[in-house]
């Protein structure tokens, strides 16, 4: 079988058309990790064991088991408990809760490479806690961890095809399709591949750039 | 609850295996692909190069549909679901483990380069005696959270008619639609193997443990 | 209110885990007093001003602030734990430089100084910013307001750090160290700064320091510290010349020898 070019350029918008899906999932997905994440980072520095404990609970278990498992489990018994969603909905949700435990610890660790003397120098200024958090802590925690967020989100970007298991109609879904109908998976795979390669690759090369900037600005 | 332990139980066994299976094929992956890119030939950089990027850049799942389906009709002959599994999540985590390889080498010091080659060492001793022991600290954490990455990724085979834990859960799913239960035990099962995993590679870290970073 | 005590520490006692830092200190400091904390390191000095600042809590005893327990309010007849609105109104008497500036990166020179103003004592910019001004003009560093933290020298940023403390018109000012990150000479002109103002005011201020010609100019009073007790307390001439402990004197030895 050989690699037919008239049939490629033929499905080639069709696979494009799942690339706004993929976007979408990926953008929508990676907000609520930042937001989740940011929460449990939160929880985590604050003094309180039971917090401490059933947060790293939650967030350890995520990491520790497989994505699909976790999509297949919300897909399924989230119309048991009386909530249906659309698909492509439960798959954002699952992907934004996955990844908000990885961003999590990029938070910690940005949080933990702020000096106590920051916060000692906020107390000292009488600043009250959120203050604190919020206008001398964070502004200073975010910026370092700008790449590892986005290496989190080109991450997500590639588990993006694990959404077409749960029938949402992003890039892979759309090829394993026309695969099925036509019997043609090697032309349709292939640009999906491929689409997936230059994206991942710009991205990366941007997160350089970035981290190149942000090191030269401090 | 019980009827559905030894389809899962089987299931497990499978997933141990491509996972185990995978984490070799990932290891020499890296190993001949680190040792390339760190060649001064770039007939050996280019193509590890490429064999990185093309892994890293696109999914994993991706990678298996594309050896199960597209890749037959190339090839003449069809191999089992099971070696294209490990086949392919071994060459994906090679990937990944050529970059922490890496990285972890040429942070060694020039000075221990400089010790190794003014006690005379051939560059293979160097390497094997001075270099690579001293990235053992290094390269284990991050190890770690591969080899985990990689277990969870094998649940992508069920996808392809391995019959691991995803595999049989889905038919099970199908056939006693007890949703929770069925994906609830996968995932603790799934969480259970973790633990072992990152506990045995916790032993390893504390076996291989020396000062590292002290000054000598 | 000036026939109370500024500062009242009472069979103060703190401990890090196992290892034990204050052990039933007391002290006293009276308004306007200017008091020079000095001896070995670890002895316990910077967590005193840390307990002041509130930047550590007591294991026991009280810390009084103008007869004021930091910690500690009455209610109906009963003393309970204050809330954290007596604490922050507590905590704003007081006010510190640190030994590391401890300046906020993210902020330029004079937002560093405005920020406390604006956003605790709720003060609107235009005031904040005009006070914040007086006082780089004071620290001599008026055209530095719009510079960022990291393009300052050391001496820059402790003065910017003095202003700071000093835009929260706090009636007490602790200085730990200030000078130890600092060359010989630049800290000179920061002592300087410090005598000067120490002058113009009549804050209460304690400073611990290893600077002795700036202690004997500024001191009221000398503590000399040792594992965490106050073993000689008084007039400098007293404490700095005629050391009566063994411990004191073999301290102020080596103090001399380095210098
Ligand atoms: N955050 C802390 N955690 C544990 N031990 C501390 C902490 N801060 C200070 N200590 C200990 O308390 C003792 C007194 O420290 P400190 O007050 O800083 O001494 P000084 O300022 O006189 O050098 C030292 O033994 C120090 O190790
Ligand atoms: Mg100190």
């Amino acid at each position: 079988m050989k690699w037919n070019w008239p049939f490629a350029w033929h499905i080639l918008p069709v696979i494009l058309r799942g690339m706004v899906i993929t976007i979408e999932a990926t953008v929508l997905g990676m907000l609520l990790a930042l937001i989740l994440g940011l929460i449990w980072a939160m929880l985590l520095i604050l003094p309180n064991r039971w917090l401490f404990w059933s947060t790293r609970g939650l967030t350890e278990f995520i990491r520790d088991t497989p994505l699909l498992i976790q999509l297949f489990f919300c897909y399924y018994v989230l119309p048991e408990i009386g909530i249906t969603v659309p698909a492509l909905l439960t798959g954002i949700t699952v992907l934004g809760i996955n990844y908000s435990a990885y961003t999590s610890e990029v938070y910690r660790a940005g949080l933990q490479n702020i000096p106590r003397g920051q916060w000692d120098a906020a107390r000292a200024l009488n600043f009250t806690a959120a203050q604190t958090f919020i206008r001398i802590i964070l502004p200073q925690a975010l910026p370092p961890i700008v790449p590892a967020m986005g290496n989190n989100l080109i991450a997500m970007f590639k588990d993006t095809p694990l959404l077409s298991t749960i029938t949402v109609m992003e890039m892979l879904n759309r090829a394993m399709i026309i695969g099925d109908k036509t019997f043609r998976y090697l032309e349709p795979l292939t640009i999906v591949g491929i689409l997936f390669l230059i994206i991942s690759l710009l991205a990366s090369a941007l997160i350089g750039f970035t981290q190149r900037r942000i090191l030269v600005r401090r | 609850m019980l009827h559905m332990l030894p389809m899962m139980l089987r299931g497990t066994v499978v997933t141990g295996e491509v996972t185990a299976g995978a984490i070799v094929v990932a290891s020499v992956a890296a190993s001949c692909a680190v040792a390339m890119r760190l060649s001064t030939l770039a007939a050996l950089d280019w193509p590890a190069r490429v064999y990185i990027e093309l892994f890293r850049g696109t999914s994993a799942l991706i990678q298996l549909f594309w050896a199960f389906y597209a890749l037959p009709l190339v090839l003449p002959f069809r191999p089992s679901p099971m070696i294209a599994a490990i086949a392919v999540l071994g060459l994906n985590g090679g990937a990944y483990g050529a970059e922490i390889l890496r990285g972890a080498i040429l942070s060694v010091p020039r000075g221990q380069h400089d010790a190794a080659t003014a006690l005379n060492l051939s560059s293979a001793a160097k390497m094997f005696r001075v270099v690579l022991p001293q990235t053992w600290p290094l390269i284990l954490p991050p190890m770690a959270n591969l080899f985990i990455d990689m277990l969870k990724n094998s649940a992508l085979a069920g996808l392809v008619q391995v019959t691991d834990i995803t595999f049989n859960a889905q038919i099970l799913q199908e056939s006693t639609l007890r949703n929770a239960q069925v994906y609830g035990v996968a995932l603790v099962i799934y969480f259970i193997m973790a633990l072992v995993l990152a506990g045995f590679m916790r032993l390893l870290e504390r076996w291989m443990k020396f000062p590292i970073g002290a000054r000598v | 209110m000036n026939n109370k005590a500024s500062i009242e520490f009472v069979n103060i006692h703190k401990a890090y885990q196992q290892n034990v830092v204050l052990e039933n200190l007391n002290l006293t400091v009276a308004p306007g007093e200017h008091v020079v904390m000095i001896g070995p390191s670890g002895s316990g000095k910077s967590t005193i001003l840390r307990l002041l600042m509130t930047l550590e809590n007591p294991d026991s005893g009280e810390i009084l602030i103008e007869g004021e327990s930091i910690w500690r309010t009455t209610r109906d007849g009963r003393t309970v734990d204050a809330p954290a609105a007596h604490v922050r109104k507590m905590r704003s008497k007081v006010g510190m430089v640190f030994q590391h500036f401890n300046l906020f990166p993210h902020l330029r020179v004079l937002q560093n100084i405005t920020e406390a103003p604006v956003r605790v004592m709720g003060m609107s910019r235009a005031e904040a910013v005009r006070r914040a001004t007086d006082l780089l003009d004071r620290v001599g560093l008026a055209d530095k307001s719009e510079a960022w933290p990291a393009e300052l020298s050391g001496g820059q940023k402790q003065r910017v750090a003095i202003a700071r403390a000093l835009a929260l018109q706090p009636r007490i000012m602790l200085f730990d160290e200030i000078t130890s990150a600092l060359d010989p000479e630049i800290a000179g002109q920061v002592l300087h700064l410090v005598l000067e103002l120490a002058t113009q005011t009549e804050m209460t201020m304690l400073f611990v320091t290893h600077q002795m010609r700036f202690a004997r100019q500024i001191a009221d009073r000398v503590l000399f510290f040792d594992k965490g007790r106050i073993i000689e307390n008084g007039i400098p001439e007293q404490v700095l010349e005629h050391p009566q402990q063994p411990r004191t004197r073999e301290f102020l030895n080596n103090i001399l020898q380095a210098s």
